[in-house]
C-alpha cells in the first residue's frame, strides 16, 4: 500500500501499511527529527510533527491518518546550514545539551511564535506541556523565546544571557556556541539510531517476570525455527564469563557477578533469552514461541529483607579472588551452586555474598566517643532515599557489525574504552579486534556508564556475522537499566550549644539490587561527598551495600552524594532546631573553608586509599552563602496566605572533578596542512559540551580561532585512551589532557617558528590569530605547516598530552529554596529554587548554567515526584514516564535561578572545576528543610508528598 | 494492527460499515487512545469519523452543542466553553494530545483516567448518539456498549461549575479528579473519579447524590464525602489519603461555587 501526502512542502508517496506507526515510518524515511522516547505513550514529545496545522505526536498516529495531509517535520526549519530564528536562539542561549528532543522543541517554539509573537509565561508553559526536557530543565527556554522574539523584530538583536569570566583570557570564561549544537537542533544524523541500515537485524529480549527465580525449563527451538530468526541466545549458549556491568577503570572495585545470561534470574526484567531477528515483528513473534518455566523464589526487596537471618541468598555461586583472597574462602564456598554463576573479586572490597553483602567498608578519624562526650546535644536520625531513574530521552542503544575480522560498534555510551575492554573480554577476543564509535549521546546522567546491551549485541554480531542493533524500550529503561541506589542512612551527630559539631557517626546502608556494579563506590561517595562539607575531628562511618531483587542500580549523576548529603544536612537542620540556632548560621559555623585539610577523605578511597588527606584548594562557599542569603531573602518575612505556609531551606554541596590516582585522560593534536588543528580527544562528550571545552582550551593555548580546531572524540580506534565521562572528570581530566597536548604543540610550533624566523626560541611567542611572532617578524601557522610537511621539513607537527593527578578539585555550591505548603491539602509548591555553584573558572558559562538547571530539575523530580515503586511481591509498578512521575515544565520552580560564583583552582585547566554532577546533590535536603520551616513537619524519606505532609500534620 | 481504514461521509454509511465489520471494527476519531501503546487497539478495521462533519461548536439558547469530533484543544480555546470544562480540558496535560483527542473520544473510550468525565457529569451533559438519540452522560457511561457519539450537549453554559485534578506531578497520574456544579436554586452536582474500584481497568466517576441532597457545614461536608467514597490504595496514595483529600477538594470547590453563584 502507499499513502500520498505533502511533507515539508514536497508531495510524496510513502509505501507502507495503513496501520504503520507514523513515527517509525517517518524516521525510516529519513526524517531523523521524528524520534522516539516513550514508545507511543504520548508523553515525551520527541516525535512531534505538524499535521494540517496541529502539533501532534507522530507515534500516536497511523499512516492511514496522513492520507492527503500536509505535514511538517523539524527538518523544515531553516535551510541547509542556515538555522531559523528559534534554532539560532537555542544555540546562542546554550540550551542544546544532549539534543535528542531539541529538533522537536524547535518545531514547537517556532509554531508558538508563528501564532503568538510575544507569548507570556503561561502561554509558553502550555506550549511546552507536550515535550520532556530531561537535560536542560526548561528554564533557559524562556530566554530562547525572548531572544527569538526580539530577533523577529530586529534580526541584529543580540543579548548575552550568561555572565562572562576571566578578562585575561580570550576563549575561557566566554560564551561559545556548543560545537555540535547546530547538527543536533537541525536533526542531522548524529545518534546511533541514525546509523542503522534498513537490513540490520534487531535484538528483542525475553525478560523475567519474576524478581527471583530459577529457569527450570527453557526451549527456544520453535523460536529458532521461525523464518527470519537468525539466532537465539540463552544461558546455554552464551560465553561463560563473569563481569560487572559497571564501566569503571580496571581492575574494577565492583564484584564481577553477572554472566551474559544466567540460569538464575535476579530481578523483574533480568535476561532470559535474546532473539536476533530480521525485523521487530519477527523478533516479537519469536519471543512468544519460547517455552519457559520458572521456579519462583522468595524475593528480597528491602535492605531489611536482605539483612534478615533467613534471607534468601541472591548470589550463591563460587567466589574467587584475583588478589587478596580471605583465609575462609573455602568455607564461604562450601555450599556454592555453580548454576548461580561465579562472583569474582578483583581485590577485597568487603563483599560477602552469603550475607547478601556486595561491598562494605569502614573509616574513621579522631575519637568518636570523645566527640560525643564533648557534645551538649546529640541527635540520631534515619533518612531514606528511594530508587530513581536517569530517564535519558534517548533510550539505550547500540549497533554492531563486522568489518572484516573486526567488530565495530556504534554506541550511545559514556565509556567507549571500558565498553571495548568488556566486550573483547566477554567475547574472548583481543581489544584490537573491537572498534567502539561513540555517537552523540541523547542523555546519559550515569546510566550509560554501564555495559547493559553491548555484550549481547556484540556477541550476536560476532557469532552470526550480521549487523545487529539493540534499542531499549522505555519500559526496559526502568526494569533493565542502572538506577540510583536505595539508601538508608543512620546519622548521629553531637554539637556544642554554640552549634559547633563535635562528632559525626554515619552508617550508610545501600540496596544495590541484583548486581554489584558500583556497589562500593556509589555508597562510599555518600560519606565522601557529605562529611568533608563539615570538617569535624571525630568521625566514624560504615558503608554496607546489600544485594536484593529490585531492578538494577548503578551510577547516577551525583553518585552517592545526594543521599549522604540529604542525611547529613537534615541532621544538621534538626540539630539547629534543637539548639535554637538558625540552620544557615549552623552551616556557616561548621562549613569547610578554602585551604582546609579534609582529614576524613584520608580515610575514604574508591578501591584505593589516597596517600594523604586532600585540601579544599579552592572554595567559594563564603560568597555563595552571602549571595544566596540575599537572593532568597533568607531573613525576610514568611507571610502565610490562607492555608499556605512559606518556608525556606538550604543545603551546601560539593563534588569532585575526577578520581585522582585512579583515572587518566589522553589527547593528541595534529597540525593540518594549512595550520589548522585536528584534536583527538579521548573524552566522551555526552551532551555536556566536553568537545567544546577541549576546543576552547586548545584555542586558548594555541591562540587561534576555535573554528580552526576540529575535535574528534570518543573513538577507540582514532583517539587515545580516556577513562570516560563519569565522576565529573571531563573538564579537569580530559580538559587538562587537551591543554597539555596543546602546550606540547605550542612548544613545537615555537621551535619551528623560531627556526623559520631565524630567531632564538625564547624570543618568539604565539599570537592571535595563529602566528609565531618574533622580534624581527612573524610567521603564520599556515607557513609552518607547509614547511613541516615539505621534503626538507620537520614532519607533521603532532603532540600528545596525558593527564593524571593525585590532587582533588572540589566544586562547591548551595541550593536555597522557598516552598509553600498547604496545611489543608498537603500540597507543596516550589516557589523558589536558587542554585549557586562554584565550578572554578566556568569554561563556557551558558552551558554551565544549562547543566545546573538540568541537574537541579532532575533533583527536584527525585525529591517531589519520581519513584520506582514495587508491589508487595517485588514487581515494579512504574514502568512509564507518567506513572513514574517524570517532571515536566509545570513542575519547575516559579523562580528558578542558576548562579555561577567563580573561584581559582590550581588543579583544573585555567582554574576550572567540574559542573555536571554537583547540581543534583542538594535539592532534597534544601526542599525538605524548607517544608519543615513552612509547616513543622520533618520528612525523612524521599520523595516528599502531600500525603506525607498530611501524615506529619496528623491529618490522616 | 489496523488493516482497513474507512472514511464514511455520513452517519448512515458509518453505521452500515460498523454493522458489516462489527467483530473487527472500531470507531476511529483522533486516534490518541487507539494508537497509544497502553491502549493500542487490536481491531483491524477502523471506521473514521473524520468526514462526518462533527466539528462545530454552537450555542443554542443557553445550551452548548459540541460536535463529537471537536478536538479537546478546540474546546479549550472556544470562548463559548464553560470555565469548568476548560479547566478539565487542561487536565490532559500534553497540548499535543489535546490537539489530537476529541471530546467524543474522551467520553466513549474506556480509559484508566477519564479526565473530562467528572466535569461533564457536573455540567449535566447530554449525549447524542447515532444509535439511541439523546441521553444523560451517566446513562451513556453505564452502558457496556457505548454507542457512536455525534454531539455533546452542555444544557446550561451558565451553570457554575469548577474542577480540580490532584496529581503527583504536572503530567502525572490523576489521584483524585473532582468536579462540582451549583445552580441558582442551590442544587449541586458532585462527581469524583479515583475513588471507586476500577471496572475492568477503566474508571467511572462516582456521583455523590446523597451528599448533594444534604445541607451540611463545611466540616460536615468534608467528613461526609470522606466517608462516602471507597477508593483503593495504589501507587497514587493510601485509602485514608484519598478519602481525606476527596472531602477537602469537594468542600473547597463547593465553597467557591457558592461564592460565584452569589456574585452572578
Amino acid at each position: 500500500m502507499s499513502i500520498n501526502l505533502t511533507i515539508n512542502d514536497r508531495q510524496q508517496e510513502l509505501v507502507c501499511r495503513l496501520g504503520d506507526n507514523v513515527q517509525t515510518l517517518l524516521h525510516k524515511a529519513g526524517f531523523h527529527s521524528v524520534r522516539n522516547s516513550d514508545d507511543g505513550f504520548g508523553f515525551a514529545g520527541s516525535d512531534v510533527i505538524l499535521v494540517d496545522g496541529r502539533l501532534l505526536n507522530a507515534s500516536l498516529l497511523i499512516a492511514a491518518q496522513l492520507e492527503g495531509t500536509k505535514i511538517y517535520t523539524a527538518e523544515s526549519l531553516g535551510k541547509w546550514n542556515q538555522l531559523n530564528h528559534v534554532q539560532q536562539a537555542m544555540i546562542d542561549v546554550g540550551v542544546v545539551q544532549s539534543g535528542y528532543n531539541d529538533p522537536a522543541m524547535a518545531l514547537i517554539l517556532t509554531e508558538l511564535l508563528k501564532h503568538n509573537p510575544n507569548p507570556n509565561r503561561d502561554e509558553i508553559d502550555d506550549a511546552l506541556t507536550g515535550i520532556f526536557s530531561r537535560d536542560a530543565g526548561y528554564q533557559q527556554y524562556y530566554e530562547v523565546i525572548e531572544l527569538a522574539v526580539n530577533r523577529l523584530k530586529n534580526p541584529e538583536h543580540d543579548k548575552q544571557y550568561a555572565p562572562e569570566f576571566r578578562d585575561d583570557l580570550t576563549f575561557i570564561g566566554k560564551n561559545t556556541p556548543k560545537l555540535d549544537s547546530a547538527k543536533m537542533v537541525q536533526a542531522k544524523p548524529c545518534y546511533v539510531e541514525d546509523r542503522i541500515p534498513a537490513d540490520a537485524c534487531v535484538i528483542k529480549m525475553l525478560r523475567s517476570p519474576h524478581p527471583h527465580a530459577w529457569l527450570t525449563h527453557l526451549d527456544v527451538t520453535k523460536a529458532e525455527a521461525l523464518e527470519g530468526v537468525v539466532t537465539v541466545i540463552t544461558y546455554k549458549n552464551c560465553p561463560d564469563i563473569a563481569y560487572t556491568p559497571g564501566g569503571q577503570t580496571a581492575p574494577e572495585p565492583s564484584p564481577l557477578d553477572r554472566r551474559m545470561f544466567c540460569q538464575k534470574l535476579r530481578h523483574v526484567g533480568d535476561r532470559v533469552a535474546a532473539v536476533v531477528a530480521e525485523s521487530v515483528e519477527i523478533a516479537e513473534q519469536a519471543l512468544k514461541l519460547i517455552e519457559v518455566k520458572y521456579d519462583v523464589l522468595k524475593p528480597v526487596i528491602s535492605i531489611d529483607d536482605a539483612r534478615a537471618a533467613d534471607a534468601p541468598i541472591i548470589h550463591n555461586g563460587p567466589i574467587e579472588y584475583i588478589v587478596g583472597a580471605p583465609d575462609d574462602l573455602d568455607e564461604q564456598n562450601k555450599n556454592a551452586d555453580i548454576r548461580d554463576g561465579k562472583v569474582i573479586l578483583n581485590f577485597p572490597i568487603g563483599c560477602f555474598p552469603r550475607k547478601n553483602i556486595a561491598a562494605s567498608i569502614r573509616g574513621h578519624i579522631g575519637d568518636i566517643n570523645k566527640g560525643f562526650n564533648e557534645a551538649d546535644h546529640v541527635i540520631e536520625r534515619t533518612y531514606e532515599s528511594k530508587q530513581v531513574q536517569q530517564l535519558p530521552t534517548e533510550t539505550h542503544i547500540c549497533y554492531s557489525y563486522m568489518d572484516g575480522d573486526r567488530l565495530v560498534m556504534h554506541d550511545s555510551t559514556q565509556v567507549p574504552w571500558h565498553v571495548r575492554r568488556q566486550v573483547a573480554n566477554i567475547i574472548g577476543i583481543k581489544q584490537n579486534k573491537v572498534h567502539i564509535v561513540k555517537e552523540r549521546v541523547g542523555g546519559g546522567f550515569g546510566s550509560k556508564q554501564d555495559i547493559l546491551l553491548q555484550d549481547v549485541c556484540g556477541w550476536a554480531t560476532w557469532i552470526t556475522g550480521r549487523g545487529v542493533y539493540f534499542h531499549y524500550t522505555r519500559e526496559e529503561e526502568f526494569i533493565a537499566n542502572s538506577t540510583r541506589h536505595v539508601a538508608k542512612v543512620h546519622v548521629k551527630i553531637g554539637a556544642k550549644k554554640d552549634g559547633t559539631l563535635t562528632a559525626i557517626d554515619m552508617d550508610f546502608l545501600a540496596n544495590t539490587g541484583p548486581y554489584g556494579n558500583h556497589a562500593l563506590t556509589v555508597p562510599c561517595n555518600g560519606p565522601a561527598l557529605s562529611l568533608p562539607l563539615y570538617p569535624c575531628d571525630n568521625v566514624d562511618f560504615r558503608v554496607t551495600t546489600y544485594y536484593s531483587n529490585i531492578c538494577p542500580t548503578g551510577a547516577y549523576q551525583g553518585y552517592g552524594a545526594p543521599k549522604g548529603n540529604f542525611a547529613l544536612t537534615m541532621a544538621m537542620a534538626e540539630m539547629a532546631e534543637v539548639l535554637g540556632i538558625d540552620h544557615l548560621e549552623m552551616v556557616e559555623i561548621n562549613r569547610v573553608r578554602e585551604g582546609q585539610e579534609l582529614k576524613i577523605l584520608g580515610a575514604i578511597g574508591e578501591g584505593k586509599m589516597p596517600a594523604t588527606a586532600p585540601r579544599a584548594m579552592s572554595c567559594a562557599l563564603e560568597p555563595i552563602l552571602k549571595q544566596g542569603r540575599e537572593l532568597i531573602n533568607w531573613d525576610g518575612e514568611k507571610k502565610a496566605d490562607g492555608d499556605w505556609r512559606i518556608g525556606r531551606g538550604v543545603a551546601i554541596i560539593q563534588q569532585k572533578s575526577g578520581i585522582p590516582d585512579i583515572d587518566q585522560a589522553n589527547c593528541s593534536i595534529k597540525m593540518a596542512s594549512d595550520g589548522t588543528f585536528i584534536v583527538h580527544s579521548g573524552g566522551a562528550d555526552i551532551g555536556t559540551g566536553l568537545d567544546t571545552v577541549v576546543a576552547k582550551l586548545t584555542a586558548e593555548v594555541l591562540r587561534c580561532p576555535i573554528d580552526e580546531i576540529t575535535i574528534h572524540s570518543g573513538d577507540t580506534d582514532h583517539t587515545p585512551f580516556d577513562k570516560g565521562a563519569y565522576a565529573s572528570s571531563g573538564t579537569c581530566f580530559s580538559g587538562n589532557a587537551a591543554k597539555i597536548a596543546a602546550e606540547a604543540m605550542r612548544t613545537k610550533i615555537l621551535t619551528c617558528g623560531a627556526e623559520m624566523l631565524e630567531e632564538a626560541v625564547e624570543d618568539v611567542v604565539l599570537a592571535a590569530p595563529g602566528v609565531v611572532k618574533g622580534k624581527q617578524g612573524e610567521v603564520s601557522y599556515f607557513d609552518i605547516a607547509r614547511r613541516a610537511e615539505s621534503g626538507t621539513g620537520w614532519g607533521q607537527l603532532m603532540a600528545n598530552g596525558c593527564y593524571t593527578t593525585s590532587l582533588f578539585a572540589f566544586p562547591y555550591g548551595a541550593n536555597f529554596t522557598e516552598v509553600a505548603v498547604n496545611v489543608r491539602t498537603g500540597e507543596i509548591k516550589l516557589e523558589k529554587f536558587h542554585a549557586l555553584l562554584d565550578c572554578g573558572t566556568p569554561i563556557n558559562p551558558n552551558l554551565a548554567l544549562g547543566q545546573i538547571y538540568g541537574a537541579s530539575l532532575r533533583a527536584i523530580g527525585h525529591s517531589l515526584t519520581e519513584e520506582l515503586i514495587y508491589d508487595e511481591n517485588g514487581i515494579p509498578l512504574t514502568r512509564d514516564l507518567k506513572s513514574y512521575g517524570a517532571p515536566m515544565i509545570g513542575d519547575i520552580p516559579k523562580e528558578f535561578k542558576a548562579v555561577l560564583v567563580p573561584s581559582d583552582d590550581k588543579v583544573g585547566p585555567y582554574g576550572a572545576k567540574s559542573i555536571s554532577e554537583i547540581g543534583v546533590n542538594g535539592a532534597a535536603p534544601a526542599i525538605a528543610s524548607a517544608i519543615h520551616d513552612a509547616c513543622g513537619v520533618w520528612i525523612r524519606d524521599w520523595h516528599f508528598t502531600p500525603e506525607k505532609v498530611l501524615e506529619g500534620l496528623n491529618k490522616l | 494492527m489496523i488493516e482497513h481504514f474507512f472514511k464514511p461521509s455520513n452517519t448512515d454509511q458509518a453505521l452500515n460499515l460498523m454493522k458489516e465489520h462489527a467483530a473487527n471494527a472500531t470507531w476511529f476519531a483522533g486516534g490518541s487512545k487507539l494508537n497509544a501503546r497502553p491502549s493500542l487497539t487490536k481491531k483491524t478495521v477502523a471506521i473514521s469519523l473524520h468526514n462526518l462533519a462533527l466539528e462545530t461548536i454552537e450555542l443554542r439558547g443557553n445550551s452548548l452543542y459540541i460536535g463529537a469530533m471537536c478536538r479537546v484543544q478546540s474546546v479549550l480555546e472556544n470562548e463559548l466553553t464553560p470555565y469548568g470544562l476548560k479547566q478539565a480540558a487542561q487536565f490532559i496535560y500534553s497540548k499535543h494530545v489535546r490537539n489530537q483527542a476529541t471530546i467524543g473520544g474522551e467520553i466513549a473510550a474506556f480509559q484508566e483516567e477519564a479526565l473530562l468525565l467528572p466535569v461533564l457529569i457536573a455540567l449535566k451533559t447530554r449525549i447524542v448518539t447515532a444509535e439511541a438519540g439523546e441521553m444523560g452522560i451517566e446513562d451513556y457511561l453505564e452502558s457496556d456498549s457505548r454507542g457512536l457519539i455525534l454531539q455533546v450537549v452542555i444544557p446550561d453554559v451558565n451553570l457554575v461549575c469548577l474542577a480540580y485534578n490532584m496529581t503527583r506531578s504536572a503530567a502525572g497520574l490523576s489521584i483524585i479528579n473532582v468536579a462540582v456544579s451549583l445552580d441558582q436554586a442551590g442544587e449541586s452536582v458532585i462527581a469524583i473519579d479515583g475513588v471507586s474500584p476500577r471496572r475492568a481497568g477503566y474508571s467511572i466517576p462516582v456521583r455523590l447524590r446523597d451528599i448533594e441532597a444534604q445541607k451540611l457545614t463545611e466540616e460536615q461536608l468534608e467528613k461526609a464525602v470522606a466517608n462516602s467514597v471507597f477508593p483503593e490504595a495504589d501507587i497514587r496514595g493510601s485509602v485514608d489519603y484519598k478519602q481525606y483529600i476527596s472531602g477537602i477538594l469537594v468542600t473547597d470547590l463547593l465553597a467557591e461555587c457558592k461564592r460565584l453563584v452569589k456574585e452572578a
